[in-house]
C-alpha cells in the first residue's frame, strides 16, 4: 500500500534561493491512500503537479529532484524519504515520457538486463527473465538491437519490457504515450492491461484517457498541485465525455484517427497534387543490416489548398519523412508534385512550407520570444511581430528565453514563426503531443485562424480529438501505396 | 537539500553528467581535429578547441560542484585522446591539468565565477598532450614519418621545437580564459535566462 | 558509429577487444617500437578488417579493405623520392590510411559490436574503476544521440532559412551550439532519473549477463599484443627484433 500523509513539495533549482522558487508542479496538502493491486489513473491540467506525485513515490523526490518536502510518504510501512534510490528501485518501475533519454544502454538487451545487474540479481536469473520478458511482451524481434534504430512506439516497449525484467509490485508511468501514435499507444495498453491482470500496482499520469479508461480502478484529478476530485470505478462508469470536457479532460472514448469520416478533398477544392513520391534509402549490397522503415513511395495523393488537412495512418511509419519530403528538407527524395499546374520543385517548395517540428526545442534557436518572431519575418519589424505574438497570446512573454516557456507556448511561439514567415503552407508534426485538453483546443483555434489567414494547414496527427475540433479534410496514409 | 548534496561524494548522476560533457568536447574536439593533418596548422587546436569549448565548460562547472569531477572529466579526455591514437603522452599531462584545475576550483568554494574561468585556462592544457610526441621526440617521430618529404618535415621541425612547448601551452591557457568569458557570457544570454541554471 | 545491430553473440571476449582497442592505436599511430614493430603494422589492420569482416560489418569492411589495397598500389606503382606537393598529398593519404583507418576501423568493430553490459564487464575485469566505465559508457550512448540532434537542428535551420548565418561566424556557433546543450542538458537530466531508478547507484556487485570466457581467438589476438609490446620493451634494452631474426 502506498500512502501519502500530507505531502506538500516546491521544487527548487540548485542555485536559486527561496525566493524563486519553481511553483509549477508543487504540490499541497496531498493526502492520498492507493491499495495494493489497484489501477490508479492520475489526470489534470499541464503543471498540475501529477509527475511530482510519481517522483515522490519513486523517490526521485527527494533524493534527485531537490526542493522543499514536508509530510511523509509511506510504501508498505517503509517511510520513501529516508531510503536510498536503489532500494525503492527493487519494488518500484518507472517509466518515462521521452522514448529518447530513458535508456542508458545501446543495445535492447543489456538495457532489459541493466536493472537486475545493477541490483546483483544472478546472470542465469536474469538470463531466463528477459526470456519470459520476450516471450510474453511479444518483442523477440526487438533483442539485440541498437535502441537508435528502434521507433517511440518501440522503445516504450522495450522500456515497459526493462522494467518487467526486475519484477516490480509498483509500477509507475509517467505519461508514457505522449509520443507514441494511434497503433502504438494501442501496444502499449496490451502490455499495461497485463499488469493490472497479474494484479500488480500500476500508477499511471495521463492526458490521454481513451486507451486506459476501461482498465482504470479509480481516477484522481488534480489541479494546481491539489485533488480535487477522486472517483471510484461505479463514478466512472457514470462520467460522459461531455462531463469530462467540463472537466478540461480528455475523450475518454476516442476512435481511431483513420475512422473519422471527412473527405480527402471536395470537388470545389483547389489541390496539390503529389502525382508521386518517391524516397528510400538504397537497397544495395552494403546496406543489408539498414532497417528500412522510411521508405515513401506514394502515387495521386490530393491535398486541399487554404484548408486544415489532416494525415493519418494506421501506423507511424514514415508520416515525418513524408512531411520532409514535401517540405523539400530530404534531397533524395524523387517526387512529381504539381501546383496550380505546374509542376512545384523542390527548392520552391522549401520556400514555401514551414514546419512545426513534433520536438519544438530544436526549431528555436534565439535568445528571447521577440527576436524568434524576427528572425523569422522576411524583414525585421518590430511591430509586425509583436502583432503575431498578440494572435498567439505571448505578448507578454516576449522578453522570456523560448527554452523557459511551456510546451503548450513553445507550440504557439512556433506557431507564430510561421505566421511570420510569410509563407502558404505550414506543416505540422503531431502538435498535440502531450498536450492537455485546454492547450490542444488552444492549438486547434490557431489552426482555424491559420486556415482564415488563407494558410494551406497539413498535419500529421494521431489525435482524434484534435482531428474532430479543428480538421476539414482527412488523408489517410500509407506509406507505400 | 537532498542527501546526494549533503554527502558530497560523487554519485551516478554526476558520472552521467561527466560523461555527457565530455563527450560534447570530444565531439568539438575531433570535429577541429582535421586540421591537423597539415602539422603547420597545428597549433591551431590551442586556439579553436578552447574558446568554443568554453561555452560546455561553463555549463559543466554549474554541475560540477563536488572534488574530483573535473578529474575524471581530464582523465576521460587523456583516455579518449589515446584511443584515437595520440599515445600515452596525454595520459599524465591530463591528470596533472586536471589536478590544479581541480585546485583552481576549491580554492574558489566551486562558485567563483572568476576561478571557473581562469580553471579553463589550466583545463585546456589537455590539449597539450597531444604535441608531445611533435615536440619531445622530434627525432624519433619525423624518423617514423620521413615519408613525409624533407622541405614539409623542416618546415614542421622549425614549428615544433622546444620553445613552442611553453608557447602552446600559453595558448592553451589564454584562449581557454578567453573561452571561459565567452561561455560566461553566454550563460548570462541563454543559460540563466532560460532558467536552466 | 554504431551501425547494424547486435549478433547474438561477438566473436571475441569483450577484454580482448578492450587490449586490441589501446594496443592498435599505439603501434599503428603512436609508432611504439619503432621500426622493430614494423611487422605488427601490417598484422594489425588485417587484424581489423577480420573481425570487421566475421562481424558481418560488412561496409566498412569493404570500404576498409579497398582503401587499403588502392593504397598499397598507389604505393608500388608511384615512384618514390620526389618531393612535389602530390607527393606531400600521397604521403598524407598514405599516413591515414595505414595508421589511422585500421584503428577508426578497429573503433568501429568495437562500438558495433560490443553492448554496454560487455563493455562494462570487460573494463571491471581490467580494474578500471565505476567512475571511469560509467561515464565512458555513458559517452558512447551519446555520440550519436548528439548526431541525432545536430541532424534535427540543421534541419530546422534550413527549413526556416536561417538568415543570421551570413551575420558572422559567432552566430552560426551560438544558434547551433545552443539548442545542442539545451537538449543535451535535458535528455542528461532525463537520462540520470531513469538511470536511477533502475539502480544506477545500487551498491551491490553488479552481476552481467554476457558471456565473458576466453577462446581461442583470445588467446591467439591476445598473445599478438603481447608479442607487440615484447618487441617495444626489448628495444627500449637495445635488443632489436629486427636483426634478431636476421641473425
Amino acid at each position: 500500500m502506498i500512502e501519502l500523509k500530507n505531502v506538500s513539495f516546491t521544487y527548487l533549482s540548485e542555485n536559486s534561493d527561496e525566493s524563486s522558487a519553481e511553483l509549477n508542479g508543487s504540490l499541497s496538502n496531498i493526502d492520498l491512500r492507493i491499495e495494493k493491486g489497484s489501477f490508479v489513473l492520475l489526470t489534470g491540467p499541464s503543471g498540475c503537479g501529477k509527475s511530482t506525485l510519481l517522483r515522490l513515490i519513486n523517490g526521485l523526490i527527494p533524493h534527485y529532484y531537490s526542493g522543499k518536502l514536508e509530510g511523509e510518504v509511506v510504501i508498505d510501512g517503509e517511510p520513501v524519504n529516508d531510503k536510498p534510490l536503489c532500494k525503492s528501485a527493487e519494488k518500484i518501475g518507472t517509466v518515462f515520457q521521452n522514448p529518447r533519454s530513458q535508456f542508458f544502454n545501446v543495445d535492447t538487451t543489456s538495457e532489459l538486463a541493466f536493472l537486475s545487474e545493477n541490483l546483483g540479481v544472478e546472470a542465469e536469473i536474469i538470463k531466463s527473465r528477459i526470456e519470459q520478458t520476450a516471450e510474453s511482451f511479444q518483442i523477440k524481434n526487438l533483442l539485440d538491437r541498437s535502441i537508435f534504430h528502434l521507433s517511440d512506439g518501440e522503445k516504450q516497449k522495450i522500456a515497459c519490457a526493462s522494467i518487467e525484467v526486475g519484477k516490480p509490485e509498483i509500477i509507475l508511468l509517467d505519461e508514457p504515450s505522449a509520443n507514441l501514435d494511434y497503433h502504438a499507444t494501442m501496444q502499449l495498453r496490451k502490455l499495461i492491461a497485463q499488469w493490472v491482470r497479474q494484479g500488480r500496482t500500476v500508477i499511471a499520469a495521463e492526458h490521454r484517457l481513451f486507451y486506459l479508461w476501461d482498465l482504470i480502478d479509480r481516477v484522481v484529478l488534480m489541479d494546481d498541485g491539489k485533488i480535487i476530485k477522486d472517483y471510484n470505478k461505479n463514478e466512472l462508469n457514470k462520467l460522459s465525455d461531455n462531463d469530462l470536457s467540463e472537466l478540461g479532460l480528455r475523450s475518454a472514448h476516442s476512435p481511431a484517427p483513420t475512422e473519422i469520416e471527412l473527405p480527402v478533398v471536395t470537388t470545389d477544392d483547389k489541390t496539390l497534387t503529389i502525382n508521386s513520391l518517391r524516397f528510400g534509402y538504397k537497397q544495395g549490397f552494403f546496406n543489408r543490416s539498414k532497417v528500412n522503415n522510411n521508405i515513401i513511395d506514394i502515387h495521386n495523393m490530393e491535398l486541399a489548398l487554404g484548408k486544415i488537412t489532416a494525415i493519418t495512418a494506421a501506423n507511424g511509419e514514415g508520416k515525418t519523412t513524408f512531411l520532409n519530403c514535401l517540405c523539400g528538407l530530404e534531397r533524395r527524395s524523387k517526387d512529381d508534385i504539381i501546383i496550380n499546374g505546374a509542376p512545384f520543385k523542390r527548392r520552391n517548395r522549401l520556400n514555401s512550407f514551414f514546419m512545426v517540428m513534433q520536438d519544438t526545442n530544436h526549431q528555436l534557436f534565439t535568445d528571447s520570444v521577440l527576436e524568434e518572431v524576427m528572425i523569422s519575418l522576411p524583414e525585421p519589424n518590430e511591430d509586425k511581430a509583436l502583432k503575431i505574438l498578440e494572435s498567439v497570446d505571448l505578448v507578454c512573454y516576449k522578453e522570456r528565453h523560448p527554452m523557459a516557456l511551456s510546451g503548450g507556448q513553445k507550440q504557439r511561439l512556433a506557431i507564430a514563426c510561421a505566421v511570420a514567415s510569410e509563407r502558404d503552407y505550414i506543416l505540422f508534426d503531431e502538435p498535440t503531443s502531450g498536450l492537455d485538453y485546454g492547450h490542444m483546443k488552444e492549438i486547434a483555434a490557431l489552426m482555424r485562424q491559420l486556415r482564415n489567414l488563407g494558410k494551406t494547414v497539413i498535419i500529421v496527427t494521431h489525435d482524434s480529438e484534435f482531428i474532430e475540433a479543428c480538421c476539414e479534410r482527412k488523408v489517410n496514409f500509407v506509406s507505400r501505396g | 537539500m537532498s542527501n546526494q548534496q549533503q554527502k558530497k561524494i560523487i554519485g551516478g548522476r554526476d558520472l552521467i553528467n561527466i560523461g555527457i560533457f565530455t563527450a560534447i568536447i570530444f565531439i568539438i574536439t575531433m570535429a577541429v581535429m582535421p586540421i591537423g593533418f597539415i602539422p603547420v596548422l597545428m597549433p591551431l587546436y590551442c586556439v579553436i578547441i578552447p574558446v568554443v569549448g568554453g561555452i560546455p565548460w561553463m555549463l559543466f562547472a554549474t554541475k560540477a560542484k563536488k572534488l574530483g569531477m573535473v578529474f575524471i572529466m581530464s582523465m576521460l579526455l587523456g583516455l579518449l585522446l589515446m584511443l584515437t591514437g595520440m599515445g600515452w603522452y596525454a595520459l599524465p599531462v591530463c591528470a596533472v591539468s586536471g589536478i590544479i584545475t581541480e585546485l583552481i576550483l576549491k580554492l574558489g568554494a566551486y562558485k567563483s565565477k572568476k576561478h571557473t574561468v581562469i580553471a579553463h585556462g589550466v583545463f585546456c592544457t589537455w590539449l597539450f598532450g597531444s604535441y608531445i610526441p611533435l615536440i619531445f621526440m622530434a627525432d624519433t617521430y619525423w624518423q617514423q614519418n620521413a615519408d613525409y618529404g624533407e622541405e614539409f618535415i623542416s618546415s614542421a621541425k622549425s614549428i615544433f621545437q622546444i620553445w613552442t612547448a611553453p608557447v602552446l601551452i600559453a595558448l592553451c591557457v589564454a584562449f581557454g580564459i578567453l573561452g571561459g568569458l565567452l561561455g560566461l557570457k553566454i550563460m548570462k544570454k541563454h543559460f540563466a535566462k532560460a532558467g536552466i541554471v | 558509429m554504431l551501425k547494424g545491430d547486435y549478433g547474438k553473440k561477438s566473436f571475441i571476449n569483450p577484454i580482448t577487444k578492450l587490449v586490441l582497442l589501446v594496443t592498435l592505436p599505439a603501434f599503428l599511430m603512436g609508432g611504439l617500437g619503432g621500426t622493430d614493430a614494423e611487422i605488427f603494422t601490417l598484422i594489425f589492420p588485417l587484424v581489423s578488417l577480420f573481425l570487421l569482416f566475421i562481424s558481418k560489418n560488412l561496409k566498412a569492411g569493404m570500404v576498409g579493405l579497398l582503401m587499403y589495397i588502392a593504397v598499397i598500389i598507389a604505393w608500388s606503382v608511384l615512384p618514390s623520392g620526389s618531393d612535389g606537393i602530390f607527393h606531400i598529398i600521397l604521403f598524407i593519404v598514405v599516413g591515414i590510411v595505414t595508421g589511422l583507418l585500421p584503428c577508426a576501423l578497429m573503433s568501429v568493430y568495437v562500438i558495433s559490436s560490443t553492448t554496454a553490459s560487455e563493455f562494462i564487464t570487460g573494463m571491471k575485469k581490467l580494474f578500471i574503476p565505476d567512475v571511469i566505465t560509467i561515464p565512458m559508457s555513458v559517452i558512447f550512448r551519446f555520440f550519436p544521440t548528439v548526431k541525432e540532434e545536430i541532424q534535427a537542428i540543421n534541419k530546422a535551420m534550413t527549413m526556416r532559412g536561417i538568415r543570421f548565418g551570413g551575420r558572422n561566424a559567432a552566430g552560426i556557433l551560438e544558434y547551433r551550439l545552443i539548442p545542442i546543450l539545451m537538449c543535451s542538458l535535458k535528455i542528461g537530466d532525463e537520462l540520470s532519473a531513469a538511470a536511477l531508478t533502475r539502480g544506477l547507484d545500487s551498491p551491490r556487485k553488479r552481476t552481467n549477463i554476457c558471456d565473458t570466457r576466453f577462446r581461442f581467438q583470445d588467446f591467439f589476438l591476445l598473445a599478438l599484443c603481447f608479442c607487440a609490446y615484447l618487441v617495444w620493451v626489448l628495444s627500449l634494452f637495445g635488443i632489436h627484433f629486427g636483426e634478431v631474426v636476421k641473425l
